[in-house]
């Protein structure tokens, strides 16, 4: 009896030794049939175990997960709820591989009406690059094209992505230059520009105000965003100051389009590649699998993952005249933030 | 005859013994890091540097002090705790330039992925040891 009764205590701990604990991130039962099982926010390392590894390599990432969880718990849950979030409202043209929640009501949309995003800009002026008025109104000149499916590059999409071309109706207005005098060559990525307390400039309202930061970034960043749940003081784009608008220092990424694919991230999209191997998605349904980013100006078809990949994407990583399009499904997922408890919802609510 | 054996036998030891020691101490590394507007490569192979940098490429010869210095540089470096550390959170928003780190050194391979200009102390001080005997620089 007694050797029965450790038998079924070994068992059970066998079953359960691999379970999360209570403070890791677990998809509540409605998370569940949306389907969250693909979504991440970990290191490279642990990523590719995930998706291709066995269920011991599952429980040991699970563990190095939960140690990164614990570094930043808070946003890691934010992320989590927004992309939860996004998939309730975009899941009715979700993959067809992976369907999502098939219940019956209504089916909830993404936000439908014109978006307008006032714009402040926050310049800490380096004399040797220059950010000028003709800089700034060109930058949201381009973005407004950009959004509104006006970029004249766009007639080159190949027939294969023409039908998949959206116009985001999203528009910019500026509206606030802040300028401060700086001498810093390199401010990095750490946000200190977006902090007055370490020489840079605190965000105007970002709750209803997208701020860029313009400055002298360095280390070979071009600029960086943040997505929707960071840090509400930090929230906003980076951009260096060469490639912001038309702008010739700026060489092939002096079109403005670094902002484009910015801005993207600030409204929830990821790269088109999804950072890692075909399988791992960028969580849009009708963007190619890809493995990798693109550069330079590629001559279609560019060919990855058994698939022509939509190398004119802003947000892959090509130069700013060879980038054109956002997609449909990408549409969708932006807009998806604006709807009823989305985490840009106060952009659309008076 | 059997000097000749003996002889024959102590030559052909020492010369596999030298060989074995060379092939230990042969180095490979290629280090490589890219982004939007950013491209990096470093690669030591046959005792040959070459670095590109944005289009701009510096190759140099390395001598035997070079080398020698190099190979110091490595054996004080314990690879048992060195781990890949890219945040995937921070390369998917552009913040970090992901680096593919791999080494062959003493018939041994490692691989990692890092931020660019954040591996860890050590392989670092590798890295810009490497570059600093270049023109090219940071």
């Amino acid at each position: 009896m007694k050797k029965l009764i450790f038998s079924i205590a070994i068992l059970a701990l066998a079953v359960v030794a691999c379970q999360p604990s209570s403070d890791e991130v677990v998809p509540t039962q409605e998370a569940v049939s949306i389907d969250m099982s693909d979504f991440y926010v970990h290191t490279d390392g642990d990523l590719s175990k995930l998706a291709n590894g066995s269920k011991a390599d599952k429980c040991q990432s699970m563990k190095v997960l939960n140690r990164q969880l614990k570094e930043n718990p808070g946003l890691e849950n934010r992320m989590f709820n927004i992309e939860k979030h996004t998939r309730t409202y975009i899941s009715f043209k979700g993959k067809p591989t992976k369907p999502g929640n098939g219940g019956g009501g209504t089916t909830p949309t993404p936000y439908t009406g014109a978006i307008t995003i006032p714009v402040v800009i926050n310049i800490l002026e380096d004399a040797a690059h220059p950010v000028t008025t003709a800089h700034i109104n060109s930058q949201i000149a381009i973005l407004n094209d950009d959004f509104n499916n006006q970029n004249s590059n766009t007639s080159g999409v190949p027939s294969e992505f023409a039908s998949l071309v959206a116009n985001a109706d999203i528009t910019f207005v500026l509206a606030a230059v802040n300028r401060k005098a700086s001498t810093k060559t390199t401010w990095g990525t750490n946000d200190a520009m977006k902090s007055s307390s370490q020489g840079g400039m605190d965000a105007t309202d970002p709750a209803h105000n997208l701020n860029l930061w313009i400055c002298e970034i360095g280390g070979g960043i071009l600029g960086y965003a943040q997505f929707p749940g960071g840090t509400l003081a930090t929230d906003g784009v980076v951009i260096g100051s060469d490639f912001l608008g038309e702008n010739a220092a700026g060489g092939v990424y002096g079109h403005g389009r670094t902002a484009t694919h910015e801005i993207g991230h600030w409204l929830n999209l990821r790269h088109i590649w999804g950072d890692g191997r075909c399988r791992q998605d960028d969580f849009v349904a009708d963007t190619p699998s890809s493995d990798g980013a693109n550069y330079g100006c590629p001559t279609y078809p560019t060919v990855n993952c058994k698939s022509n990949d939509m190398t004119m994407n802003y947000m892959d990583y090509t130069d700013d005249n060879c980038m054109y399009m956002f997609s449909n499904g990408q549409n969708d997922r932006m807009r998806a933030i604006f709807a009823s408890g989305g985490s840009r919802v106060s952009f659309v609510t008076p | 005859m059997k000097v000749f054996n003996i002889l024959f036998v102590l030559v052909l030891s020492f010369s596999q013994s030298c060989q074995g020691q060379e092939k230990e101490n042969t180095v490979s590394l290629d280090y490589s890091a890219r982004t939007r507007g950013f491209q990096y490569s470093l690669l030591l192979k046959n005792n040959v540097l070459n670095i590109t940098k944005n289009g701009e490429i510096s190759t140099l010869e390395l001598s035997k002090e070079q080398l020698s210095d190099i190979n110091t540089l490595i054996s004080k470096i314990d690879f048992t705790k060195i781990e890949s550390e890219l945040s995937e959170e921070k390369a998917a928003v552009d913040r970090v330039i992901p680096a593919k780190f791999n080494l062959q050194f003493n018939k041994k391979e490692y691989n990692y992925n890092f931020e660019h200009n954040n591996s860890p102390s050590n392989l670092q001080e590798l890295l810009n040891y490497l570059e600093n005997l270049t023109n090219l620089k940071e």
